[in-house]
């Protein structure tokens, strides 16, 4: 067991961890936090993105123990007084949302990269989310959804 | 299960860790974390290197390159890489694998379609070890030596890469073929520098990779092409000393007459690219 101390969604935590524990177990078992999902397990599908010092990463490949010191963000974290984010606001009035499984991964991929590219093209979203499956196979409309909220990210700026 | 994981913030600490029988390094974890919890591998301590500042060194002075081991794939598509580095290094998995994944876990995975380390060995990389006895310095093409087999002794820690960039004027090529293409290993990877001059090919290096147990060199077609024109008929023959210098094998991706196949096509870029000069 190791002793952590690290900050999520804004607030100082200390806790005990096996070695060899997953962020993601960390995330959704210890701490409870169960928006972040697993899908594959490997890191190829992106259902466990969260956000690590402001980077995305997949919560399944990286040791509980690694995160000591620094920041993780999740789904939970990214609204802020009770009000979603202009990303979630977008999936949900554009209708990006099937079964919703992928949506909290995409969200996390989504948010630092339309932080940082305030008016991306198509292709540079796809770009944004290639480490993101969809099983329904919603694309387009998630693609649709990143635009629009770019557009809001501007809006709010102004 | 249970597995002993430590990350020392210290070089001593690090040399102390690595004395314990049945420790690995980790760094970004992209590749090694699959394999543990596949149990394909079983390490008993795991040594994390990310937080030791030696291995996260870059410098680029007067082109010789120097690039620290656990610096991420996301960190150097930042800094000012030759161009076929800073391409290869983008095909790699995804943005979160990116910020993962560093350059000296790729190499030392030494998988044969490792795409970072196929521009190494167009520049002919150096990586250089570090123990408690210091530095050991082995070219990238010696240092790996078949799939997933690396001249690593115990005790060592890969610390950088270096090369000198003595080709700045040269036009590049990198191209990977894979299943799709984000977050794929590849089926054929080619990359090449080479320098025209008159419309004749000056000097030119080919190295591909997943077409044989390493990343491989293929000087019998650089030869060849020195001192001539990017025409059908030399890249046909070009085409066949290719094929004839691989070894490319069926898996899960593709089979081997596929990648053979595919392998020779794909000098036929260079007519493409000298098209757009």
């Amino acid at each position: 067991m190791k002793k952590i101390r690290f900050t999520i969604n804004g607030e100082v935590r200390e806790c005990e961890v096996e070695d060899d524990e997953r962020l993601l177990d960390l995330i959704r078992e210890d701490l409870d936090l169960r928006g972040t999902k697993e899908g594959c397990g490997q890191g190829e599908c992106g259902a466990c993105t969260v956000l690590l010092d402001g980077k995305p990463v997949v919560s399944c490949l990286t040791l509980a123990v690694k995160v000591n010191g620094r920041e993780v963000t999740t789904i939970e974290g990214v609204s802020k007084k009770g009000k979603l984010h202009p990303v979630q606001e977008a999936f949900i009035e554009k209708g990006a949302v099937q079964c919703g499984f992928c949506t909290p991964g995409m969200v996390m991929a989504l948010v630092p990269f339309l932080s940082e590219n305030k008016d991306p093209a198509r292709e540079e979203v796809r770009k944004a989310i290639e480490g993101n499956l969809c099983r329904c196979t919603g694309y387009e409309k998630i693609v649709d959804a990143a635009i629009y909220a770019s557009k809001k990210m501007r809006e709010v700026e102004r | 299960m249970s597995i002993r994981v430590e990350i020392p913030n210290t070089l001593s600490e690090l040399w102390e860790l690595l004395s314990y029988e049945g420790a690995r390094i980790i760094a970004g974890g992209t590749d090694l974390m699959v394999r543990i919890r596949a149990k394909v591998e079983k390490p008993s301590l795991l040594v994390d290197i990310v937080r030791l500042p030696e291995f996260r060194l870059f410098e680029n002075r007067e082109d010789i390159f120097s690039i620290g081991a656990t610096l991420t794939h996301a960190e150097l598509l930042k800094k000012d890489l030759p161009g076929v580095l800073h391409d290869a290094i983008s095909t790699i998995g995804s943005p979160q694998i990116r910020n993962m994944g560093t350059i000296g876990g790729n190499i030392c995975n030494a998988s044969p379609a490792g795409d970072s380390i196929l521009p190494l060995y167009l520049y002919d990389a150096n990586v250089v070890l570090l123990s408690k006895n210091g530095e050991r310095r082995v070219p990238i093409g010696e240092f790996i030596k078949g799939p997933g087999k690396i001249d690593f002794r115990k005790g060592e820690a890969l610390l950088k890469i270096v090369f000198t960039n003595k080709y700045k004027d040269y036009k590049y090529i990198f191209k990977k073929i894979g299943k799709r293409v984000a977050m794929t290993i590849s089926v054929v990877s080619m990359g090449l520098i080479f320098k025209l001059e008159n419309d004749i090919i000056k000097d030119i290096k080919i190295a591909y990779g997943a077409v044989s147990p390493t990343v491989v060199r293929i000087r019998e077609a650089e030869e060849y092409l020195k001192g001539k024109p990017i025409e059908d008929k030399v890249l046909e023959e070009a085409k066949s000393i290719i094929q004839k210098n691989i070894s490319p094998i069926d898996d899960i991706r593709a089979t081997g007459e596929y990648r053979r196949e595919v392998a020779g096509n794909l000098i036929f870029l260079l007519k493409d690219a000298y098209g757009k000069l």
